[in-house]
């Protein structure tokens, strides 16, 4: 069961403002899905051991290679000047 | 004739058709379409023309050379806005060429438009975009499915003539079925994802969308060629398949023994498979004892992913940005609360609360062992059986409107596309007929990891079987 306190602590752990009107909705359907997904709590999965997937990198090796375009990172920002990004003040 | 790619291409080389002639009556057709298949329409594709007329020229020309495709919302085309239907990507314009667009540019095709999807692919039904649902062009009080239901109902409405999509748990099969287009989702790590805005990046595959198999087959060869800039990417060499079809098939024990598939899409589903019996393939029912989980495992890993993967969408890098905070934490909040869409929010919530402290071994750690117990019981049934058949999805294409207010009803859509991109196998989606109300239905096979060819072979049995 999610209640709007455990809302309010997802909604500040996912940097999420939720508006007032949707959080009685909304936590009711996190509620349901997870009444759904909850099923899989009865599954016996002793027969996998957990480190023999925890521990697989399926990552291939890095290869250097020149890129072929060009990029302009900076632009896709929505708020930028002098090639910079442009944010708020983190200390005041 | 069908406008199919073997068909286009033949009327191309012998020259009976101009590749300019052809790419502008598709930009017009795609114009003025009535479904929303269609976000933009690109306006400037004159230069894959001319590129494309040059390698007719010069002898040069691939199956691809003047082909219109279409491409879905998050597939990334230098240049050219490439937005997810997020109001988060409005004005998002790619910096680069994903590794398929620049495969298809290569070959000759011309890209001419990108195509409506739900809200960051989040969604079956293509109500979730942020510009409105897609209609389904065989019945438009339905929805065409999701998430890539532009590019379905581009391919059946004919506005392009092959659609790229992508496939988290079902986003090119269930809507193929309900569209009665063929979808593939090839197998994890054959194409690259390089350029495509990420979802869920253990699931997220880009698959061809077409009127026929071989057609899917074409666009799959050009798109899985390339190895680049993915590092989940597989070497070619190490993509081993079996030669030839043992013609046996699995059928999983109790498929319908969960409640809600339709009536009609059973009886269709018995009917391809005597079918198909008599043509000298045979049918087994096989324990697969957590093939019903996949779709619970899904629905942990899934917002997991994207929990983490859209971190990144804050308001900073990308995209557009909601008020003027003067703290930086309010504006994170602020932005994404306002531009993401409802299931995507949700989708976010939910993934965080599975990964939270004190949640994270009972959600998350468990679904990923669950995961490895279901891709060993595919495996192994796959070694004896050349695929694993089922209907694409429990019911025909529903209405608008219909489940848009009940998120487990509309996951449910996704019951038996969602193993195949849990155990990361392939899986195509091929019609095979239509209810009494005229709806088309669909027949998936998954196959063994690199079996696409085997998945193509099926296909084309099941479209010389048919019935409409």
């Amino acid at each position: 069961m999610i209640d709007s306190k455990t809302l309010d602590h997802l909604a500040h752990l996912a940097r999420l403002t939720v508006p007032e009107e949707e959080k009685e909705q909304l936590a009711k359907d996190i509620t349901n899905i997870l009444g759904f997904i909850d099923t899989i709590q009865k599954v016996d999965i002793s027969e996998v051991s957990k480190k023999e997937f925890a521990q697989k990198n399926v990552a291939k090796e890095d290869i250097l290679a020149p890129l072929d375009s060009n990029y302009d990172l900076v632009e896709a920002a929505p708020l930028h000047k002098d090639g910079f990004v442009q944010v708020p003040k983190v200390i005041e | 004739m069908e406008n199919t790619i073997e068909n286009l291409h033949k009327k191309i080389i012998s020259g009976e058709v101009k590749i300019k002639d052809l790419a502008y009556s598709y930009v017009e057709k795609a114009k003025n379409e009535k479904l929303n298949a269609f976000r933009e329409v690109f306006s400037d594709i004159n230069e894959q023309i001319e590129y494309a007329e040059k390698l007719l020229a010069d002898g040069k020309a691939t199956q691809l050379t003047g082909i219109p495709v279409a491409i879905k919302d998050n597939v990334m085309f230098a240049g050219h806005i490439a937005g997810a239907c997020s109001h988060m990507l409005d004005h998002h314009k790619a910096a680069y060429d994903s590794t398929v667009v620049k495969t298809l540019k290569e070959s000759g095709a011309i890209i001419i438009g990108r195509t409506n999807m739900d809200d960051g692919a989040m969604g079956s039904s293509t109500e979730n975009s942020a510009y409105g649902p897609t209609l389904n062009p065989l019945d438009e009080t339905r929805v065409p499915g999701g998430s890539s239901g532009g590019s379905t109902a581009a391919v059946a409405a004919d506005l392009a003539v092959v659609t790229l999509g992508s496939d988290t748990g079902g986003s090119i099969r269930q809507p193929s079925s309900f569209c009665g287009v063929v979808g593939l989702l090839p197998t994890y790590g054959t194409v690259s994802r390089h350029g495509l805005i990420a979802m869920g990046s253990s699931l997220d595959v880009i698959g061809p969308m077409a009127k026929t198999v071989e057609d899917a087959k074409i666009l799959y060869e050009v798109i899985s060629a390339s190895e680049s800039l993915d590092a989940t990417n597989i070497k070619k060499e190490d993509r081993i398949s079996d030669a030839k079809l043992k013609n046996k098939i699995a059928i999983p024990r109790r498929i319908f023994d969960q409640g809600g598939i339709d009536e009609e899409v059973k009886e269709n589903f018995e009917t391809i498979k005597k079918d198909m019996e008599a043509k000298g393939f045979s049918f087994t029912e096989v324990d697969l004892p957590h093939f019903g989980d996949a779709l619970a495992v899904y629905y942990i890993i899934m917002p997991a992913e994207v929990s983490s993967n859209l971190a990144r969408l804050d308001g900073i890098r990308y995209g557009e940005r909601v008020g003027d905070s003067k703290v930086q934490q309010d504006l994170y909040g602020d932005t994404r609360g306002a531009l993401f869409g409802k299931e995507v929010r949700r989708r976010i919530l939910l993934g965080t609360y599975v990964l939270s402290h004190g949640y994270y071994d009972a959600y998350y750690n468990k679904a990923v062992a669950l995961r490895e117990i279901i891709k060993k019981e595919l495996e192994d049934v796959l070694k004896d059986y050349d695929a694993i058949f089922t209907p694409t999805t429990p019911t025909p294409a529903f209405k608008i409107g219909e489940k848009v207010n009940d998120p487990v009803s509309m996951y449910l859509a996704d019951l038996f596309t969602v193993p195949a991109n849990i155990a990361q196998h392939p899986a195509i989606s091929v019609p095979s007929g239509k209810t009494k109300e005229n709806l088309p239905l669909g027949v998936q096979f998954i196959g063994a990891r690199f079996n696409e060819n085997k998945l193509f072979e099926l296909g084309k049995v099941v479209e010389s079987i048919r019935k409409y």
